[in-house]
């Protein structure tokens, strides 16, 4: 947490503030966690708002609020999946569980997992934040500790990888035929 | 060169994994963190168990004195032999219910460096509850620096933890160069030089911040200092395994269960 972006007086949020802060925005961190860590993310959560109220004097600004749990659930899962020596793997693996389990075409969902592991991790976690947790670009720069304009540039060029893997521009060719054949 | 498009961007969203909220994990993760957010700061271990007993007796020796210090935390009163000095640390005794008490430990450790005015807040608050709980008791201005010392030690350590993880060199730099000078801070200096080992496991900060070995640095502080878990956010390896993310339960010396 950047101290510039801290709120500048010693305020303590009462405690029912803070229990609207967790009702608002605990779900979404659950689900960013379950995303990430699967069934550890409730014991998981617990820490993100034990932090946050230990924290409470240096939350940043209301409107980065989410933001900053994201940072902090983030930092968390790094913890977690470096203890559990599995690195990226274990969420790649759950991601893949949990989406070709349930999805209506797994060989493409495969496919783009796979190009999106090719990204390196936080360009990959902007693409994520910004489109599966939903947050503005400069909310996800708060959750990966980056300045808003270095969150824009590096995602856009992210993106821009993403679209131009191969595997990806294939898909993107298929789709467009009329009766796509099968990969 | 593909542009990125809304088509792009649907294939993402295809694939995220999860997509329906779970009420009931959440509404457990609050029962458990409400209570825990009722728990008040407590104190750590045992550590303060000589200078609280030490306390007792000079308030006991120094007689009316401790009575009449109760409006400043100054009393004048310093280790009267090696023996105490030994055992209470060098420098003034401190009344710990004086009510200038909070601003007297502001004024002796703030010469010792803290990465951020909100760490530095966070161990005055615990230092200050902590050590005033008990009225009549008292503590040695160097023992007090040597609790701040630890406090810093730990906010550093998380700078740097963070820093690594975020992979900003300047600040991982910073916050090694500080660690590396801990050793030679006057509030280990004078700790060190009654108890050589005080501060020994200073030597393994310093070997695992140099090794880049999170794990280490979280181990020795765990062993060794037990940081508030607020001053390590980003270093969870330097809670000890087993032990709340928030303060141990502080117990009542006098209620007959325990103490510190």
């Amino acid at each position: 947490m950047r101290r510039a972006q801290a709120q500048s007086t010693d305020e303590e949020m009462s405690e029912s503030a803070f229990e609207e802060l967790f009702r608002r925005t605990a779900p979404e961190v659950h689900a960013y966690l379950r995303r990430r860590i699967g069934a550890e993310s409730e014991d998981l959560l617990g820490e993100v708002f034990v932090i946050a109220w230990n924290r409470r004097r240096d939350l940043p600004r209301p409107e980065l609020h989410r933001a900053w749990l994201f940072g902090v659930a983030r930092r968390l899962v790094l913890v977690h999946l470096r203890k559990q020596r599995q690195s990226n793997q274990a969420a790649v693996d759950l991601a893949r569980q949990g989406v070709l389990a349930s999805s209506a075409d797994p060989e493409r969902d495969s496919v783009v997992l796979r190009a999106m592991e090719a990204l390196p991790e936080r360009d990959r976690e902007l693409i994520r934040l910004t489109i599966w947790e939903g947050l503005t670009t400069a909310e996800a720069a708060v959750a990966v500790a980056m300045r808003p304009g270095a969150a824009r540039v590096r995602l856009h060029r992210a993106r821009r990888r993403l679209a131009n893997d191969p595997s990806i521009r294939g898909l993107m060719t298929r789709d467009r035929r009329p009766n796509h054949a099968p990969l | 060169m593909t542009e990125w498009t809304d088509d792009h961007a649907r294939l993402v969203a295809d694939v995220n994994p999860v997509s329906e909220h779970e009420s009931l994990p959440v509404e457990r993760a609050w029962v458990r963190l409400s209570r825990e957010m009722k728990i008040p700061r407590a104190n750590r271990r045992s550590r303060k168990v000589v200078f609280v007993g030490i306390g007792v007796a000079l308030a006991v020796a120094a007689g009316g004195t401790a009575a009449a210090s109760v409006l400043s935390s100054h009393t004048g009163i310093y280790a009267k032999d090696r023996e105490d000095r030994t055992l209470g640390g060098p420098g003034e005794r401190l009344n710990t219910s004086g009510a200038d008490f909070r601003a007297v430990v502001a004024q002796e450790t703030a010469s010792i460096p803290f990465p951020s005015a909100a760490a530095r807040k966070d161990s005055l608050d615990f230092q200050v509850g902590d050590l005033s709980r008990d009225s009549d008791s008292f503590v040695s201005t160097s023992a007090l620096r040597g609790f701040v010392a630890n406090d810093a030690i730990c906010s550093w350590s998380d700078t740097w933890a963070r820093a690594v993880d975020e992979r900003d060199t300047a600040q991982a730099a910073q916050a090694m160069d500080v660690l590396d000078a801990a050793s030679h801070w006057d509030a280990v200096r004078t700790l060190q030089a009654i108890e050589a080992d005080r501060f020994g496991w200073l030597a393994g900060v310093e070997r695992a911040v140099h090794g880049t070995d999170l794990k280490a640095l979280g181990s020795v502080l765990a062993r060794h200092v037990y940081c508030l878990p607020s001053l390590v956010p980003d270093l969870p390896q330097a809670i000890p395994v087993g032990a709340s993310t928030t303060d141990p339960p502080f117990v009542d010396p006098h209620s007959g269960s325990g103490g510190r």
